[in-house]
C-alpha cells in the first residue's frame, strides 16, 4: 500500500533459499571445503534465529504463562544449544561458501532473516538513556505495537521455527565424503547434532500450535509489516489519475497518523497544538469525512456493476456512518469557536498533514483536476466509473477511504488528549460573554470553567465514537472487496485498538477523575494507561476463557463487561433495507 | 440580513488603531456566526465554509493578542445572520477582503504588527476560500 519493502518480502527470500535446489551443483566439488563452509553457514543461520528469540522486543512473550510462553522459553534454550554446538571450532577463514552450494543458500537465508529483523526494528528508536541492553526499545510508529502484540509475536515465533526446521532439513542432507579426515568428520558430526536442537526448537513451537494455533490472518499481518519510513509531504498534481490520487490519500493519511503518534495519553501541552491548530484540524476532519461520504456514495453504482451485488447496501451503511462522523466533527469545530488557548500561532505539522488529507480526498471525490476547498461553488462529482470501473479501481478507492477514516478516528483521540493536557496546564480560555454575570472580568476572555472543558471533551468523545463507527463500516467494505487495507483491521485487532473497544468515551477511569475535578496531568495520564491495560487484560481473559469454555463445557460465555461495551444501535439486527429506511428518522438518536 | 452592514460601518468608522482592532474583532465574530448559520446547507461548499470559519475564529483570537485592543466588558453575542449559503459566502468574502486591507496597512510598524498581520492573513484566507474564482 505504501510501496515500502515488507517483512514478508524479506522472509520469502529466506524461505526460497531453504528449499531444495532444482539443479544439482556441477563442477568439481571440494567436499571438505563444503562441509566447513556449511558448518559455518549453519552457525550463522542459527545465530540469526537466536537473534529473534533473544531480542528484547519479544522478551515479554517469554515471561508469559501458557503454551506460547513455554514454547518461547524452550525455543530460546534450543537455539542456544544449537549455537553452542555449531559454533565450535569455526573461524572466518574457512567459511567462504561456493556459489550455488547448500552453504551459500544457508548464508543467504541467514542474511535475509537478519534483514527482516532489522526491518522490524525500524519501528523502534533506541532504548531509553541509561537502560541496559535488555530494555525494550522505544516505539516510534503505529506498527511498533503490532510487532510486539501477542498474535504477531506468536506468528513470528511460528515462522522462525519453520525456518529453523527447513534449515535443519537442508543441512541434514550433507553427506560425509569417504576420504574425510578426522577434523572434517568431527565438524560434520556437529551439523546433525546442532540440527537436532533446531528440530527441538520447532517441536516446542508445534506443541504450542496444537493448543493455540497461529491464524492465517496473524501471519498475513506479520508479512504485511512495512519498513518504517516517514514519507515526504506530497501535494496532488493537477489532473492526477484516480490510482495516483488513491495512493496519495494513503500516504497523506499515513503521515497524519505518524504525526498523531506522541499525542496519546502521555501527551503534554505544547504551543504548536494550540486552538488555531486544533480548529484547523477539526475543520480538516469535517472535510475528510464529507469527502469520504461523497466517494462512497459515488462508488455504489460502479460496485454493483462490477459484480459486488451486496456492496451497495454496505456502502450505504458506510456513507451514513461517514455522514454521522462529519456531523460530530462539525460539533467539535463549533465548540472551538467558544474556546481558545493562550497561544494561537503557527499550526503543527500534524495539522498540516490532516489538511493535506482533506485536499487529497477532495481531489478523489471531485472531477475538477485542480480542486481545492475554494472550488466548492462549481464542484462536479467524479464519475462513478472512474472510482470503481474495475476491481483494481474499487479496491484502490476503498483503501483510500479506509486510510482516511482511520486517520480521522485517530485524530479524535489525539484532540481529546490535547484538550486534557491544555486544561491541566490551565491554557484554555473562553469569551467572558459566555460566563455568568457574577464574573466581573474586564477582559474579553477568561480561564475556561470545568463545565466548558467537559463540553469540549464530550464533543471529541462524540467525534471519536462516530469516526470509529465510520472506520468499522469502511473496514467492512474493505474486507468484502479484498482491499489491501484490510491489514489495518487485523492490526487493530492484534493490538486491541479496535474502534469498538477503545474510544475516548470508554476511558471510564479518566472520565471519573475529570468529574472529580482532577486536573493533575500525572494522575490523568496514569488513569488513561490503567484503563488501557485493564481493557487488554479483560480481552485476554475473555479469549482464554472462551477456549476453556469451549473445551470443558457448552456453557454460554459471560458477556463482555459493561466497561467495554459500545452502545447498541437501536436498529441493530434489523433487515438492512429497513435500517436504511429507518435511518431517515432515527439519525439523531443514532448519532447521539 | 439584519446586522450585515454593521461590520462594514464599524471598519469604515475606525479612525485609530484601537477602534480598528475592536471593529476587526467584531467583524471576525460576525463572519464566524454567518458561516456557522449556513454550513449545514452549504453542500459542496462545506469544506470552504468550515475552513473559513476556522480562519475567522483564528483571526479573532489573533486580534486578542494585540496590545492596543481596548479592554472591554462582556460582549454581546453576534446578531443572527440569514441568507443563502451563496450570499453568505459572498458577504464573508467581501468582509475578508476589507479586513485584510485595513489590518495590513493600519498596524504597520506598530507594536500590534504581529497580531494584526496574523489576523490579516486569516482574513485573506477567508476571502480566498469563499470568493468566486474570478474575484480572487
Amino acid at each position: 500500500m505504501t510501496g515500502n519493502a515488507t517483512f514478508g518480502e524479506l522472509w520469502r527470500l529466506a524461505a526460497e533459499q531453504l528449499r531444495p535446489p532444482i539443479e544439482p551443483v556441477t563442477g568439481d566439488p571440494s567436499p571438505e571445503h563444503d562441509i566447513r563452509a556449511t558448518a559455518a553457514a549453519l552457525h550463522r543461520m542459527i545465530t540469526a534465529v537466536a537473534g529473534y528469540l533473544d531480542d528484547p522486543l519479544w522478551q515479554a512473550q517469554g515471561r508469559r504463562f501458557g503454551p506460547w510462553g513455554r514454547a518461547f522459553t524452550e525455543a530460546r534454550r534450543a537455539a542456544h544449544h544449537a549455537g553452542q554446538i555449531s559454533g565450535q571450532g569455526l573461524s572466518d577463514a574457512m567459511s567462504k561458501p561456493r556459489d550455488g552450494t547448500l552453504a551459500a543458500r544457508l548464508d543467504a537465508a541467514a542474511r535475509s532473516l537478519t534483514a527482516a529483523r532489522d526491518l522490524l526494528h525500524t519501528h523502534f528508536g533506541p532504548s531509553p538513556a541509561g537502560a541496559d541492553y535488555t530494555a525494550a526499545p522505544v516505539p516510534r510508529s503505529d506498527w511498533a505495537e503490532v510487532i510486539t502484540s501477542g498474535p504477531v509475536t506468536r506468528a513470528l515465533l511460528a515462522t522462525v521455527a519453520g525456518q529453523a526446521r527447513d534449515a535443519a532439513g537442508q543441512a541434514l542432507t550433507l553427506t560425509l565424503p569417504s576420504q574425510a579426515g578426522k577434523r572434517v568428520t568431527a565438524r560434520w558430526r556437529r551439523i546433525p547434532h546442532a540440527c537436532t536442537w533446531l528440530q527441538a526448537l520447532d517441536a516446542a513451537v508445534q506443541a504450542a500450535q496444537l493448543q493455540e494455533s497461529v491464524t492465517d490472518s496473524d501471519l498475513r499481518l506479520l508479512y504485511a509489516i512495512p519498513v518504517h519510513d516517514v514519507p515526504d509531504r506530497q501535494l496532488p498534481a493537477a489532473a492526477a489519475p484516480v490510482a495516483a490520487l488513491s495512493a496519495g490519500v494513503v500516504t497523506a493519511a499515513d503521515r497524519a497518523c505518524r504525526e498523531e503518534r506522541g499525542l496519546g495519553p502521555q501527551v503534554q501541552w505544547t504551543p504548536d497544538m494550540n486552538a488555531a491548530a486544533l480548529r484547523r484540524a477539526a475543520a480538516a476532519c469535517v472535510m475528510t469525512c464529507f469527502h469520504c461520504e461523497v466517494i462512497l456514495t459515488s462508488l455504489a453504482p460502479a460496485a454493483a456493476g462490477a459484480g459486488y451485488a451486496e456492496l451497495p447496501g454496505v456502502l450505504d451503511d458506510a456513507t451514513a456512518a461517514a455522514g454521522a462522523a462529519r456531523s460530530e466533527w462539525l460539533a467539535v469545530a463549533r465548540a472551538w469557536d467558544q474556546m481558545t488557548t493562550d497561544y494561537s500561532g503557527f499550526p503543527s505539522e500534524a495539522t498540516t498533514d490532516i489538511e493535506d488529507l482533506g485536499l487529497w480526498t477532495g481531489r478523489l471525490a471531485y472531477a475538477d483536476p485542480s480542486w481545492t476547498p475554494a472550488h466548492g461553488r462549481a464542484a462536479d462529482l467524479r464519475p462513478s466509473a472512474e472510482l470503481g470501473g474495475d476491481r483494481a479501481a474499487i479496491t484502490g478507492t476503498v483503501t483510500a477511504a479506509h486510510y482516511a477514516t482511520r486517520s480521522v478516528y485517530r485524530f479524535a483521540a489525539a484532540g481529546h488528549a490535547q484538550v486534557v493536557a491544555a486544561a491541566a496546564a490551565r491554557r484554555l480560555y473562553v469569551p467572558t460573554r459566555l460566563l455568568p454575570e457574577s464574573y466581573n472580568i474586564p477582559h474579553r476572555i477568561a480561564n475556561a470553567p470545568a463545565g466548558h472543558v467537559d463540553a469540549l471533551l464530550k464533543r471529541y468523545d462524540g467525534a471519536g465514537r462516530a469516526s470509529g463507527r465510520a472506520l468499522e463500516t469502511v473496514a467492512d467494505v474493505a474486507e468484502r472487496v479484498g482491499a489491501p487495507s484490510h491489514v489495518l483491521t487485523a492490526a487493530a485487532r492484534a493490538t486491541g485498538r479496535s474502534p469498538a473497544k477503545i474510544t475516548p468515551g470508554n476511558d471510564l477511569l479518566l472520565q471519573t477523575l475529570q468529574q472529580m475535578g482532577v486536573t493533575d496531568p500525572d494522575l490523568l495520564h496514569r488513569a488513561s494507561a490503567l484503563s488501557r491495560q485493564a481493557g487488554l487484560l479483560l480481552e485476554e481473559g475473555r479469549t482464554r476463557g472462551a477456549r476453556r469454555y469451549a473445551i470443558n463445557s457448552r456453557q454460554a460465555l459471560p458477556a463482555r463487561p459493561d466497561f467495554y461495551q459500545q452502545p447498541q444501535s437501536p436498529l441493530a439486527g434489523q433487515d438492512p433495507r429497513r435500517r436504511a429506511a429507518g435511518r431517515q428518522q432515527a439519525a439523531p438518536e443514532l448519532e447521539a | 440580513m439584519d446586522g450585515d452592514l454593521r461590520p462594514q460601518a464599524l471598519l469604515a468608522a475606525a479612525a485609530d488603531l484601537p477602534s480598528l482592532l475592536a471593529a476587526a474583532y467584531e467583524t471576525f465574530e460576525h463572519i464566524l456566526a454567518a458561516l456557522r448559520s449556513a454550513e449545514e446547507s452549504a453542500g459542496a461548499m462545506l469544506p470552504a465554509f468550515v475552513m473559513a470559519a476556522a480562519a475567522a475564529a483564528n483571526g479573532r483570537d489573533a486580534i486578542l493578542t494585540a496590545p492596543s485592543l481596548p479592554r472591554a466588558g462582556p460582549q454581546p453575542p453576534p446578531p443572527p445572520i440569514g441568507g443563502t449559503p451563496l450570499s453568505i459566502a459572498d458577504h464573508a468574502a467581501t468582509l475578508g477582503l476589507l479586513l485584510e486591507s485595513r489590518l495590513a496597512t493600519a498596524a504597520a510598524g506598530a507594536a500590534d504588527e504581529d497580531a494584526a498581520g496574523r489576523a490579516a492573513g486569516c482574513a485573506r484566507r477567508i476571502h480566498q476560500l469563499l470568493a468566486p474564482a474570478d474575484d480572487r
